[in-house]
C-alpha cells in the first residue's frame, strides 16, 4: 500500500524529508546511544519542574488549569458538541416523529453539524477554544515543560550514567530503574483525579493484555472471553474484602478487625480473586481442550456469557443490580506494583524453557509432542496463569470504581482487551504493554465525543489490520538501551503466524 | 399447563427458532466457504430491521416490498462489508479477520446509534396486517404462523439455491476444497460474493420478521444479543452445514422458550433463558466437538 503514494504526494514531502531526514536521523542516534535511565531522570526532573512552575506557566498559555494528562484529555474536548444523529434519523423515524420531508430534514441537520464542525476546530466562544488552539497550546506546554527538559538533563546525564551502569551488577540496576519508575508515577500521579485514575486503568488493561498476550499471541490460541476471568476475580475479591472488613449493606457488619484490610487482607483478596479466575478457567480448560482453533475461541466466548449471566442470576451478591460499596483500596501504589509484579512473571515465564514450550505449541502443536514437549501441560499451565493475571486484575479494577455490576464484564470488555492484544501485537510484552497505554489514553482522549468514540475505535482497528494485521510490534520486542551488559542473545523462533 | 398454552409456547418456540436459524444461516454459509466467523453477522441482521423502517415509514411500502427491498439494500451491504474489510485479509492470519469483523461490527452499531439517534423505533401498526381472502372467507393469520412460514420458505429457496444450482454447487464444493476448486475454473470471489449476499438476506428478512414479531425491540443494538444466539445455534449444529443451523437455531429457540414456559412454576427466573442457552453450547461440544452435523477435519501433518 505504501508504494502507491502519487507523485504529488512524494514531490512534496520529498524535499521536506531531504532536510528533516539527517536531523531526524542525527537526534535517532543520540536518543538509541542514551540509556534508558537517563530519560527515566530527565523525566523525575520534569515532573519535578511541573510541579514548580507548571502552574504558572500554564496559566500564561491561558489554561485554567494544567493540561490533563499532557493534555491528551483537553485536546478532542471542542467536538464535545458534535451530534451526527441528525443526519440519518429521518430516514429511519420512530412512530411518534415522523418527518415530513426527510431529505430536507437530513439536509439541514449537515449543515448545522458541518457549522459546528468547523466551530469545533477554530473557535467556540471565549471560555471555550477551537481544537486547533488547544492543540497548538498543549503542544507548547508539553513541549517546553516536559520534552526540552527532558532532552537537556538526557544528554547532560548521559556520560555519568553510562559509567554508573557499567559499575553497578545488573540486578541493582534494575531496582534502581524501577524506583525511579515508581517515584516519577506517583510524584506526578498521585493527584487523587483524572491523573491517578488515568494510570490505574492503564496499569489494568496492561495486566490484562499481557495476560491475554501470552495466550493468544505466545501460544497462538483464540480465547476471546478474558472478562469472564477479570469477573470471576473482580466478584471473589470485592466479596472476600466486603465481607471481612467493610460495613456494608450487603454482608453486614465487617467479619475481621477491619484494620488488617490493609495491606494484609487486600492482598490475600487479590491473590484469591486471580486462583479463583484460574479454578474457573480449569473448568473451561477441560471441553475447550479436546477443541482447537475456532472452538476454543466458541467456548470462552460462551464462558463468558455464562459467568456474566451466572452472577446476573446470584441475588446474594447483588445479581444484575451490581455488587455497592467495594472498599476503595486499589490506589496507584497497589496498581503499580501489581504490575509490575505481573509484568514480571509473565516475562520470566515466556522467556524460561516452559515459554519455548508454548512458543513451540503456537508454531507447530504436533511437531512440538512429537519432540517431547508436554502440550497438554503446558496449555493447562499457560491458560491457567492467563486467567489468574485476569483475575487480579479485576480485583483491582473492583476496587477503584467501588461498584461493579454483571454488565461491566461482558463481551464488550473482552473485546477491548483483545484489541489492545492485537493493536500491541501477538506475542509481545512491550507492544502489549505500549498497546495498553495507547488505548487506555485512547480512550480518555475521546471521551468527549460520547457515542463517536466507540465508531472512531473500531475504525481505527479496521484500519490497523488491513494494513498492518500483525499490529504495532508484532513477534518482536522493543529494543531499549538500558545501558547494561546484554545477556548472550539467544536467536529466538520467530514470526510465523501460519494458523492450523 | 393446559393443552392450549403448550400449543402457544410451540409456537413461539418455533417462531424464535426459526428467526435465530435465518441468522444462523448466515454466520454458517460464510465459515462454510472463507472459515470466517463473521462477527457482524448480528449487525447485518440490525440494518436489515432498519432498513425495514425505512421502507416502512418513508418510502411508505407494504410489508412484502419492504422485505426485499431490505434484503437487497443489506445484501450490497454485505457485499461491501466483504470487499473492504474481509477481502484484503484473505491471505492474511485469520485471526486478524476475525478481529476485523467484531471492529466491523462494533462499527456498524455505533455507527448507526451516532448517525440515527437513540429514539426508540417500531414497524407501523397496519404494516403486517396479514389476512388471506379466499373466495368470500378472510382468514385473520397469526403473525407467528406467517413468520414461520417466511422463514421456512426462505430456507427452502436458500436450500434449493445450495444444492439443486451450479452455484449452490460451486460454494459447496469450495467449501470443501478451496484450492483445488478455483483450478477447476470456479471463480472465488464470486462465490464468496454470492455467500454473503445469501447470508446478508437472509439476515435482513430476519430482522424484519423479528421487528415485527417484538414490536419494542428494534435498537442499533438489537443484533449483539440475537448475533451471539445465532452463533451459538451455528456452532450447535455444526459449523459450515445449512441443515445444521436450521436445526440449531430451533433447538436453541425451543431450549429457550421452554426453560422459561416449564421453568417459572417451580421458580426459575427467565433470566435464566441465556444461561441455558450457553450451557447447551459447551454441553454440545464437549460431547460432540464438531456440533451435530460437523464433520471433524482431520489435522495434516
Amino acid at each position: 500500500m505504501a508504494g502507491r503514494s502519487g507523485n504529488l504526494f512524494s514531490s512534496i514531502f520529498r524535499p521536506v524529508g531531504r532536510i528533516v531526514s539527517p536531523v531526524w536521523t542525527a537526534l535517532r542516534r543520540q536518543l538509541a546511544q542514551t540509556p534508558v535511565l537517563a530519560f527515566q531522570l530527565g523525566v523525575l526532573v520534569a515532573v519535578l519542574l511541573e510541579q514548580w512552575q507548571g502552574e504558572a506557566f500554564a496559566d500564561l498559555l491561558g489554561f485554567r488549569r494544567i493540561p490533563r494528562f499532557f493534555g491528551i484529555v483537553d485536546i478532542f474536548e471542542p467536538f464535545s458538541d458534535l451530534d451526527f444523529s441528525g443526519i440519518l434519523a429521518p430516514f429511519f423515524p420512530s412512530p411518534n416523529n415522523i418527518s415530513a420531508s426527510p431529505l430536507q430534514d437530513s439536509v439541514q441537520a449537515l449543515g448545522e453539524l458541518a457549522t459546528t464542525f468547523v466551530k469545533a476546530f477554530f473557535y467556540q466562544g471565549p471560555r471555550a477554544p477551537g481544537f486547533f488552539d488547544v492543540t497548538f497550546r498543549v503542544l507548547i506546554y508539553d513541549i517546553v515543560v516536559f520534552v526540552v527538559p527532558i532532552l537537556i538533563i538526557a544528554f547532560l546525564l548521559r556520560p555519568l550514567v553510562s559509567e554508573l551502569l557499567r559499575r553497578f551488577p545488573k540486578w541493582s540496576l534494575i531496582l534502581v530503574h524501577l524506583i525511579i519508575l515508581a517515584a516519577i508515577v506517583l510524584l506526578w500521579g498521585d493527584d487523587g483525579g483524572t491523573r491517578e485514575l488515568v494510570l490505574i486503568f492503564m496499569g489494568i488493561n496492561i495486566i490484562l493484555t499481557v495476560s491475554l498476550n501470552l495466550v493468544n499471541g505466545y501460544m497462538g490460541e483464540f480465547s476471546v472471553g478474558h472478562a469472564a476471568f477479570m469477573a470471576v476475580g473482580a466478584y471473589v475479591s470485592s466479596v472476600m474484602t466486603m465481607w471481612a472488613f467493610v460495613d456494608d449493606r450487603v454482608f453486614g457488619a465487617p467479619a475481621l478487625d477491619p484494620s488488617w484490610g490493609l495491606p494484609v487482607g487486600f492482598a490475600i483478596a487479590l491473590f484469591a480473586g486471580g486462583i479463583a479466575a484460574a479454578i474457573a478457567a480449569l473448568l473451561v480448560a477441560f471441553p475447550s481442550f479436546r477443541t482447537r482453533g475456532d472452538y476454543l475461541a466458541i467456548v470462552t466466548l460462551a464462558v463468558n456469557f455464562i459467568v456474566q449471566s451466572a452472577i446476573n442470576n446470584m441475588e446474594g451478591i447483588g445479581g444484575a443490580r451490581g455488587l455497592n460499596g467495594v472498599p476503595l483500596w486499589s490506589d496507584l501504589s497497589w496498581v503499580l506494583l501489581t504490575t509490575i509484579l505481573s509484568v514480571f512473571i509473565i516475562h520470566s515465564l515466556v522467556n524460561s524453557t516452559f515459554g519455548k514450550g508454548i512458543i513451540a505449541i503456537r508454531e507447530d502443536e504436533i511437531a512440538s509432542e512429537l519432540m517431547g514437549v508436554n502440550t497438554k501441560r503446558i496449555k493447562l499451565v499457560t491458560f491457567l496463569v492467563s486467567s489468574f493475571f485476569a483475575g487480579v486484575a479485576g480485583g483491582l479494577f473492583a476496587h477503584v470504581l467501588a461498584y461493579i455490576n454483571p454488565g461491566n464484564f461482558g463481551i464488550l470488555k473482552s473485546t477491548e482487551v483483545l484489541v489492545m492484544v492485537y493493536l500491541g501485537g501477538m506475542g509481545s510484552i512491550s507492544g502489549s504493554i505500549i498497546a495498553a497505554i495507547i488505548f487506555t489514553l485512547l480512550l480518555e482522549a475521546l471521551r468527549p465525543l460520547a457515542i463517536l468514540k466507540w465508531v472512531v475505535i473500531p475504525l481505527i482497528l479496521i484500519v490497523l489490520m488491513l494494513f498492518r494485521p500483525q499490529g504495532l510490534f508484532g513477534f518482536r520486542e522493543i529494543e531499549l538501551n538500558w545501558g547494561w551488559q546484554k545477556a548472550k542473545e539467544k536467536p529466538e523462533v520467530s514470526g510465523a503466524t501460519a494458523e492450523d | 399447563m393446559d393443552l392450549d398454552t403448550l400449543a402457544q409456547q410451540f409456537l413461539n418456540a418455533l417462531q424464535l427458532g426459526s428467526l435465530y436459524a435465518l441468522v444462523a444461516l448466515g454466520y454458517t454459509m460464510v465459515y462454510g466457504v472463507l472459515l470466517l466467523i463473521n462477527f457482524a453477522h448480528g449487525d447485518i441482521f440490525m440494518f436489515g430491521a432498519f432498513i425495514g423502517v425505512f421502507g416502512a415509514f418513508v418510502l411508505g411500502l407494504p410489508f412484502l416490498p419492504t422485505l426485499l427491498l431490505s434484503m437487497i439494500i443489506t445484501a450490497l451491504l454485505g457485499i461491501t462489508i466483504e470487499k473492504v474489510a474481509y477481502k484484503p485479509l484473505r491471505h492474511a492470519s485469520r485471526l486478524s479477520a476475525v478481529i476485523t469483523a467484531l471492529g466491523v461490527g462494533l462499527l456498524l452499531e455505533n455507527g448507526m446509534l451516532a448517525l440515527t439517534g437513540a429514539d426508540p423505533r417500531r414497524y407501523p401498526d397496519n404494516f403486517f396486517a396479514a389476512s388471506v381472502t379466499i373466495g368470500d372467507t378472510t382468514l385473520e393469520l397469526s403473525v407467528r404462523i406467517v413468520i414461520i412460514a417466511v422463514a421456512l420458505i426462505l430456507f427452502l429457496c436458500l436450500y434449493y439455491i445450495v444444492q439443486r444450482t451450479k452455484w449452490g454447487m460451486a460454494m459447496r464444493a469450495i467449501s470443501y476444497d478451496k484450492f483445488a476448486v478455483p483450478l477447476m475454473g470456479v471463480s472465488q470471489d464470486r462465490i464468496i460474493t454470492l455467500t454473503f449476499v445469501l447470508g446478508a438476506g437472509l439476515a435482513a428478512a430476519a430482522g424484519i420478521l423479528w421487528g415485527v414479531a417484538f414490536t419494542a425491540s428494534l435498537s442499533p443494538y438489537m443484533g449483539l444479543r440475537v448475533g451471539w444466539k445465532a452463533f451459538i445455534a451455528a456452532v450447535v449444529g455444526g459449523i459450515g452445514d445449512i441443515r445444521g443451523a436450521a436445526l440449531g437455531g430451533l433447538l436453541l429457540g425451543f431450549v429457550e422458550i421452554f426453560v422459561v414456559a416449564l421453568g417459572s412454576p417451580i421458580g426459575i427466573s427467565s433470566s435464566y433463558r441465556d444461561l441455558v442457552g450457553f450451557a447447551l453450547l459447551l454441553v454440545i461440544l464437549v460431547v460432540r466437538p464438531t456440533g451435530l452435523f460437523g464433520v471433524a477435519r482431520r489435522q495434516k501433518l
